[in-house]
């Protein structure tokens, strides 16, 4: 079974890799910082997702994890943080048993 | 291939900086609402000479527009001269129906808005097909015909249409998207960027309907393609929405064919492909559409309602 751990330190190179960020590295992305809305862009404002990056992300999350991360009704609690991210992939990967 | 994954990073939340392409003068809540007010109250069979007559005073009297339409009309078929003048013209008469088609369509009944296809075979089949499969459908249309009718016809499949568009913050922008808002068709604003996406993600996961417009790029992630006798960028979004979600991309347009009538034009359902090269999937699946849109235009030319140079029009830097 993976770990919280695991899955924020997987969920931060997947988002550095998903999103060509080649100047930080995971340690550089906070757990608790909002992913979207907010003031507070992740990693202090260096990294800020557009509508393509969005969709890359949650692609590259969803083929590394092999889960339907994105299913039933839109909850934007689940995309706050790194923190909510990986609570919500953990979620997935009980359901299918992993 | 130009324009991929643009350099500008945008403020998660925030409304984007979003290319504005175009609008006329009289794109205004005022104008409308006169257009609004007289013609449901004409009978139906003086609304084509006041269509002709008004067509004529704003080909006239915008003439950076008619340019920008001759200029437009000019690759499709070649035509020049009078031919050309006369295509023009019947642009911004096919435009004319567009707006009065905006004191019917929004609240017309499903059956009200069967009579008004000259054809009923509105490739409900194509559609059904594609939603059995469970991932939901991206209907990817242009700026052609009566796309607002093309919304509504969806609506018939008993799923939530969401309709992706830039909202621009302009006042008639926002009462045209009121009018068409009801509780099956929404209208989700793309300046609202990341937050946007999700939710047409989600709602394609629900296997719902997500409907586009894809012949204007307002972001740099596009690909320049060929297009009539030259190239033109298109977006690449809702194919790479497509390939994330599993859902097809069917191409359709509903054209008019006769004064508020119309007829509904479907092509072939394009299927996400994953060959380890996404640039070159999103590309392939791209080139389909813009096919679609070629054979299209060339019989319906006179209802593309792009009123500024398309080619000349490069992705959003």
């Amino acid at each position: 079974m993976t770990s919280d751990r695991d899955i924020k330190e997987q969920l931060k190179l997947i988002i550095l890799k998903s999103l060509r960020i080649t100047d930080a590295v995971p340690e550089d992305l906070p757990d608790d910082r909002p992913l979207l809305g907010g003031h507070q862009p992740l990693l202090g404002g260096h990294v800020e997702f557009d509508s393509i990056d969005i969709l890359q992300l949650i692609l590259d999350i969803e083929r590394h994890f092999g889960i339907k991360l994105v299913k039933g009704k839109f909850e934007q609690e689940a995309w706050l943080s790194i923190n909510t991210l990986a609570a919500t992939v953990e979620t997935r990967l009980a359901e299918i048993g992993r | 291939m130009s324009g991929y994954r643009t350099e500008t990073r945008l403020t998660p939340g925030c409304r984007l900086e979003l290319k504005r392409w175009y609008q006329h003068r009289f794109h205004t809540p005022s104008s409308h609402q006169i257009v609004f007010a007289i013609m449901p109250r004409v009978p139906r069979f003086l609304h084509p000479p006041i269509a002709a007559v008004t067509a004529l005073v704003f080909y006239i009297m915008l003439t950076h527009e008619r340019r920008a339409v001759m200029k437009n009309l000019h690759p499709i078929k070649g035509s020049t001269g009078m031919a050309l003048k006369w295509k023009t013209y019947r642009t911004f008469y096919s435009f004319c129906d567009l707006i009065v088609a905006y004191c019917y369509v929004p609240h017309a009944s499903h059956s009200q808005l069967i009579d008004m296809l000259v054809d009923p075979e509105r490739g409900a089949d194509k559609i059904e097909r594609c939603l059995a499969k469970g991932n939901g459908l991206i209907v990817w249309t242009a700026h052609l015909g009566n796309f607002e009718f093309a919304s509504r016809l969806l609506e018939m499949h008993g799923k939530t249409v969401h309709v992706a568009r830039v909202v621009e913050s302009n006042p008639a922008e926002a009462m045209l998207r009121d009018l068409m808002t009801n509780e099956r068709l929404r209208i989700v604003d793309l300046s609202q960027g990341a937050v946007a996406t999700i939710e047409l993600l989600y709602a394609l996961r629900r296997n719902e309907i997500v409907a586009m417009q894809g012949d204007r790029v307002y972001q740099g992630f596009s690909a320049d393609l060929p297009f009539f006798s030259g190239h033109a960028s298109f977006p690449l979004g809702p194919f790479l929405l497509s390939l994330v979600s599993g859902a097809p991309v069917l191409p359709g347009f509903v054209v008019r064919d006769g004064w508020l009538r119309y007829r509904a034009l479907m092509g072939d359902p394009i299927l996400p492909v994953s060959t380890g090269d996404q640039d070159a999937d999103l590309k392939t699946g791209l080139g389909q559409a813009v096919r679609y849109l070629e054979d299209t235009l060339k019989t319906h030319d006179d209802q593309w309602f792009n009123f500024f140079e398309f080619w000349s029009a490069g992705p959003h830097e």
